[in-house]
C-alpha cells in the first residue's frame, strides 16, 4: 500500500527538568497508556549515556491492559540543542550542569501499522518533526507516508543480520561509527524487511547503544565495543559481511531460500542494459534474469524419479545433480570450477555463494557415489584442497563444503584417505591444519579416522578424546590387527592406541587387553608385515604392548602364553626381544628362549607329519619355576 | 622475600543519588591511584582493562576530566564496567611450628566488576520497574559497595534516608534466603562522603575541626581522617533538609556488618589549587566551575582525595579476604 496514513501516536516525554531527580518521564499522553507504562518501556529500552544524538531505537510495548495488541514504538533520542530540539519547554542541562539526553517516545498499536506494512524509517521521519510539549497532553495525530514494502536492495551482511536474529540471539554491529543515523536505521528496516511484518510487533533495534550498557534488551544494535559477559551476542562488522557468522539450521535455510527467492527480482535493477518491449521482449528479459548471477547456479529441488522427468520437459539447467539428464552438465561440477575461479580472482562473494550452494546441495541433493567420485576427480585437478591462506575464514568454510559434497559427512577413514589422494598427497602425509580443522568441524565417523586427524591437529583434543570413554582397547586393538590400505596410516594408529595404553590405565582391564592381544598374536605378526625393514619399531611398540598387558611384569606362564601361546601364530624375532626385555631373572631368560624356540617350531603353519616331527625335536616347556637356582 | 601472583573477580556496586558524582569518582580513579603513586611509589596500583567496551570508556572518562576538564555524562541506566587494578601488596603468613609470621610480596590484578547505575534508579518511585530490579540484583550479588553521599543534595532535598533505606531493604530481600546469609548483608561498604571541595563541606568539617594537616601532601591538602569522616557524614545529614539523615549512619550499621564499612571524605576532582602558589588554599577550595552556559566544568588540574583509598581498601578486604 502506497500514501499516508494519519495515526494516533501515544508519546512520552522523558528526559529531565530543574528538580535534581534525575531522569524521569516529563510529560505524556493522555491515553489508554499512563505515565508507569512508559517510565517502565522506555527503562527497559534505554541506549545507555551517548555523546552522539540523535539516535533512534524501535520497541514495542504491551500493557497488560490491552491482551488484544501491542503497540509498536519508536524512540527519538536527543540533546535540546539546536537542530535536535523536539520538545518545548526543555533545559539543555540539569541541575549539576550536565546536558541532558531527552527521549521522545511514540506508540501505535501494531495492527494499524501492520496493515500499511509501514517501515520504521517512515515511522522516525514522521514521528521526528513532531515537538512535544512538557506538560501532559492529548496523544498527537501525525501522518505518516506509507510507501509501502519495497523490496530492498539486499545486503550479504542484513542477509546475515536477518538469518541471526532467527536463532533468538541478540546481534551486535561493530565498524558503523561513520555511518549516519538514518543509515543505520535504514539497514535495520531492510533487515526486517527480509523477515515476515510479524517479527517487528517484538522487534527491538537502536541505530546505537553504549557498550558498558550491557544488560539491554535490543535485539539488534549498533555499538563501539561488543558487550562483555554476553558473549552470546552475534557480532557482525559493518562492511565486512564476510566476517559475519552464519546460522545454522532452519536459519541458514531461511536465508538460503530467501536469497534464491528474492535476489532474482531485488537484482532487477541492476540490468540497465537499454531494451525495447518488441516481439522478443520476453526472451531477452528470462535471459537476461537467468544470466543475473553467473557463478551461482540456482537452487533446484532434487528431480523426481522417474519417467517425469526428461529431456524434453526439463527447462535448461532445471534438473538437480539426482536426475540430470545425459546431456545436462552437473551443476556442483561447474560450481567447483566456479570455486576455483573465485579463490584465483580473489572474489570472496563470488566463493561464498558457490561454498552455500556446496553445503546446500550437500544438505538435500542425493548424491550417489560416482557423482562423489567425479566431483573428487575435479577438485583434485583443480587444487582445491590445497592450502589457501588467502581466503582467511572462508578457507574452512570451503573446505566443509567440499568435505561435504565429495566426501560424505561425517568423514570416514576411507574419505580421510580420498582427501589424500585429492591433495595428491602420500599417505601419511601431514595435511594442513585448515583442512584438518574442517575435518574436524565435519564430524568424524570411526576411530581411526580421529585419531589421525586428531594426531596432527592437537594433542590436547587427541588425549581428551582417548579419554572420553568413546574408546576401548579391544576394539583399537582390533582394528591394529587389520588389513590396513596404507601402512603409515597404521604406524600411526598404533602410536596414538600406544598412547591410550601409556595415558590411560584406568580406562581399560588388563585381562580384557591380553585376551584380546592374544587374540590377535600380539599384533607382532601384523607389525612385521607393516614394517620388515624396521625392526626397532616393532620391537618398541611390542614392548610398550606387553607393559600395558602385563603392568607387573611376566611370569612364567606368560612367557608361555606370548611365545608359544596355542592359539597364536608362531613369535616374531621382535616380540621375543620385546619379551626379554621385560624380564629380570635369568631363568626366565631361559625359559623365554625355549618358549621362543618351541612356538617356532611348533606353531608354525606346516602339514601335520613335519609338525609331529618338530614337536618332538624341540624341548617342551617347564612353566612352573624351580623354588630355588 | 618471594613473590605470589593472585587473580580475583569482584564486584563492587555503587549507590548513589543523581548527581552524587559516581561516574565523576570513576573517572579520577586512573589519575588518584597515579597520584597516589606519586605520593609513595610502594602503592603503584595501575588500572586496566581486557573489555574493549570498559577499555573504552576507562579512557574516554579518564581524558575527559583530565584533559578537558569536563565531567561524565549523567548514566542512564546501568553502565558496568570490568577494569582490573593491578599492583602489589605486602601479606604475611604463618612460617613454622613456632608461629613465626613471613612476609611477601603479593602481585595482585582484580577484576573490579563496576557497577555504575543511573541515580534515578536509587528513588524509592522507581520500586517495581524491571530496571530497578537488574539494580538490586546487581547489588545483591556484588560483595562490595562504593556509597556515594552527597552532602549539597542532602542540604537541599535530605532523600538520602528514604532512598537508602529503600534500596537496602529491597536487596536485603533479595539476599535474605541465601543460606549465608546471617542476618546482615555480608558487603563490605565504603562510605564517601562527596564534594569535600565543596566550600560548605570544607566549612562544615573546618567548623568541626576534622581537617587535619596532612605534612606528606605535596599540595598541602588537609586531610579528614577515617575515624572522623563518619563523625562529618552525621554533622552533614543532621543539616539535611529533611532531618532524617541523621541515623543514615546507623541505617548502614543495621543492615551491614558495622565493621565492614569504612568512611571516607572525597573529592574527585579534589580541591583548587592556587595558580601562584601551587599550594592548597583555604580560602578557594572548589575546584569546579559553571560556565555561561550552565555547565559545569573542572576549574584547574584534578587531584582527587579519597579516591583511591576506598577502592583499594574494597580491593584488600574482598579480594584477599579481609
Amino acid at each position: 500500500m502506497t500514501g499516508t496514513l494519519a495515526v494516533s501516536a501515544q508519546w512520552a516525554l522523558h528526559g529531565k527538568v530543574a528538580d535534581a531527580q534525575g531522569y524521569k518521564v516529563v510529560a505524556c499522553s493522555t491515553g489508554e497508556l499512563d505515565r508507569a507504562n512508559f517510565t517502565d518501556a522506555i527503562g527497559r529500552f534505554a541506549l545507555g549515556a551517548l555523546d552522539t544524538l540523535p539516535q533512534a531505537s524501535v520497541s514495542y510495548l504491551q500493557p497488560a491492559t490491552r491482551p488484544g495488541g501491542s503497540y509498536l514504538a519508536v524512540a527519538v533520542h536527543w540533546f535540546a540543542v539546536p537542530g535536535q530540539r523536539y520538545a518545548d519547554g526543555v533545559l539543555p542541562l540539569d541541575d549539576f550542569g550536565r546536558q541532558t539526553a531527552f527521549t521522545s517516545y511514540f506508540c501505535v498499536p501494531y495492527q494499524q501499522l501492520a496493515e500499511s506494512g509501514v517501515s520504521y524509517l517512515e515511522l522516525y521521519q514522521a514521528f521526528s518533526a513532531v515537538t512535544l510539549p512538557a506538560s501532559d497532553g492529548p496523544p498527537a495525530q501525525v501522518a505518516v507516508s506509507a510507501a509501502g514494502a519495497a523490496i530492498p536492495a539486499i545486503g550479504e551482511l542484513a542477509l546475515r543480520a536477518a538469518a541471526l536474529l532467527l536463532t533468538g540471539t541478540p546481534v551486535c554491529v561493530l565498524g558503523a561509527e561513520q555511518t549516519a543515523m538514518r543509515e543505520r536505521l535504514a539497514f535495520i528496516d531492510t533487515v526486517m524487511a527480509l523477515l515476515p511484518y510479524g517479527f517487528r510487533a517484538r522487534m527491538t533495534a537502536a541505530t546505537w547503544t553504549k557498550a558498558t550498557n550491557r544488560d539491554h534488551k535490543f535485539r539488534l544494535f549498533f555499538s563501539s565495543a561488543p558487550r562483555s559477559a554476553r558473549p552470546t551476542d552475534h557480532v557482525l562488522v559493518w562492511d565486512q559481511p564476510e566476517r559475519a557468522p552464519l546460522p545454522s539450521g532452519h536459519a541458514l535455510d531461511y536465508i538460503d531460500t530467501l536469497d534464491d527467492k528474492l535476489s532474482p527480482v531485488a537484482r532487477l535493477r541492476e540490468l540497465t542494459t537499454e531494451l525495447g518491449f518488441g516481439p522478443k521482449a520476453a526472451t531477452q528479459a528470462l535471459e537476461l534474469l537467468d544470466g543475473t548471477r553467473p557463478g551461482r547456479p540456482r537452487r533446484q529441488a532434487p528431480a523426481p524419479a522417474g519417467p517425469a522427468m526428461t529431456a524434453a520437459t526439463a527447462r535448461p539447467g532445471g534438473a538437480g545433480p539426482g536426475g540430470a539428464g545425459p546431456t545436462e552438465p552437473d551443476p556442483n561440477e561447474k560450481v567447483l570450477r566456479d570455486c576455483a575461479d573465485a579463490i584465483r580472482a580473489g572474489n570472496a562473494a563470488a566463493l561464498r555463494s558457490s561454498v552455500r550452494w556446496l553445503e546446500n546441495q550437500a544438505r538435500t541433493a542425493a548424491l550417489d557415489e560416482t557423482r562423489r567420485a567425479a566431483y573428487r576427480r575435479l577438485i583434485t585437478r583443480l587444487g582445491l584442497l590445497a592450502p589457501h591462506p588467502e581466503l582467511r575464514k572462508q578457507e574452512g568454510e570451503l573446505y566443509a563444503a567440499l568435505l561435504a559434497v565429495a566426501f560424505r559427512r561425517p568423514l570416514s577413514y576411507q574419505g580421510y584417505c580420498q582427501a589424500e589422494k585429492c591433495l595428491q598427497a602420500e599417505p601419511g602425509s601431514l595435511l594442513h591444519p585448515a583442512l584438518l580443522n574442517a575435518m574436524d568441524r565435519s564430524g568424524l565417523a570411526d576411530p581411526v579416522v580421529t585419531a589421525l586427524v586428531l594426531d596432527q591437529l592437537d594433542t590436547a583434543r587427541l588425549n581428551q578424546w582417548l579419554r572420553s570413554g568413546r574408546v576401548d582397547a579391544a576394539g583399537l586393538v582390533g582394528l591394529l590387527a587389520e588389513q590396513w590400505p596404507h601402512d603409515s596410516h597404521a604406524q600411526t594408529f598404533c602410536d596414538v592406541v600406544l598412547v591410550y595404553l601409556r595415558t590411560c590405565p584406568d580406562r581399560y582391564h588388563t585381562g580384557e587387553l591380553r585376551g584380546t592381544l592374544r587374540e590377535h598374536g600380539f599384533l607382532a605378526r601384523p607389525l612385521a608385515r607393516r614394517h620388515p625393514d624396521n625392526e626397532q619399531y616393532q620391537f618398541y611398540a611390542l614392548h610398550q604392548l606387553l607393559l600395558a598387558a602385563y603392568p607387573d611384569g611376566l611370569d612364567r606362564a606368560a612367557i608361555g602364553d606370548v611365545l608359544a601361546g596355542p592359539a597364536g601364530p608362531p613369535p616374531t624375532a621382535a616380540l621375543f626381544a620385546a619379551v626379554l626385555k621385560l624380564l629380570t631373572a635369568p631363568g626366565d631368560w631361559e625359559l623365554a628362549c625355549q618358549a621362543y624356540s618351541y612356538g617356532s617350531a611348533t606353531l608354525l603353519g606346516v602339514d601335520r607329519v613335519s609338525a609331529a616331527q618338530l614337536r618332538e625335536r624341540v624341548p617342551g616347556l617347564r612353566r612352573t619355576a624351580p623354588l630355588a637356582q | 622475600m618471594p613473590d605470589r601472583t593472585s587473580r580475583a573477580a569482584q564486584g563492587i556496586a555503587m549507590l548513589g543519588a543523581t548527581g552524587s558524582g559516581k561516574s565523576t569518582f570513576l573517572g579520577a580513579l586512573p589519575i588518584a591511584l597515579l597520584r597516589r603513586a606519586q605520593q609513595d611509589p610502594e602503592q603503584r596500583w595501575r588500572l586496566w582493562s581486557r573489555d574493549k567496551a570498559s577499555r573504552e570508556a576507562l579512557i574516554d572518562m579518564d581524558i575527559a576530566l583530565n584533559s578537558k576538564g569536563a565531567f561524565p555524562f549523567a548514566t542512564q541506566r546501568i553502565d558496568n564496567f570490568d577494569w582490573i587494578l593491578d599492583g602489589r601488596l605486602q601479606r604475611a603468613e604463618r612460617a613454622g611450628r613456632l608461629g613465626g609470621v613471613r612476609r611477601f610480596d603479593e602481585r595482585v590484578e582484580v577484576t573490579l566488576r563496576l557497577t555504575d547505575p543511573s541515580g534515578e534508579l536509587y528513588r524509592p518511585d522507581q520500586m517495581g520497574q524491571q530496571i530497578r530490579q537488574e539494580l538490586v540484583e546487581h547489588v545483591a550479588s556484588s560483595r562490595g559497595i562504593l556509597y556515594m553521599f552527597d552532602p549539597i543534595r542532602e542540604y537541599l532535598k535530605g532523600d538520602a534516608y528514604e532512598n537508602t533505606a529503600n534500596m537496602l531493604m529491597e536487596v536485603n530481600a533479595e539476599v535474605a534466603d541465601h543460606p549465608d546469609f546471617d542476618g546482615r548483608l555480608p558487603h563490605h561498604v565504603a562510605v564517601c562522603v562527596t564534594k569535600l571541595d565543596e566550600p560548605r563541606v570544607f566549612r562544615t568539617a573546618q567548623s568541626l575541626r576534622l581537617l587535619a594537616p596532612d605534612p606528606h601532601h605535596p599540595l598541602g591538602f588537609p586531610l579528614v581522617h577515617g575515624s572522623d569522616a563518619r563523625t562529618l557524614l552525621q554533622s552533614l545529614c543532621k543539616v539535611g533538609r529533611s532531618g532524617a539523615g541523621e541515623v543514615l549512619p546507623q541505617l548502614l550499621e543495621t543492615y551491614f556488618h558495622p565493621e565492614r564499612i569504612t568512611y571516607y571524605a572525597t573529592s574527585a576532582v579534589g580541591f583548587m589549587v592556587n595558580r601562584h602558589t601551587r599550594r592548597f588554599d583555604g580560602q578557594d577550595t572548589e575546584n569546579v566551575y559553571r560556565v555561561a552556559s550552565g555547565e559545569t566544568l573542572v576549574r584547574g588540574p584534578v587531584n582527587p582525595v579519597n579516591v583511591s583509598e576506598p577502592v583499594v581498601w574494597l580491593v584488600e578486604q574482598l579480594a584477599l579476604g579481609g
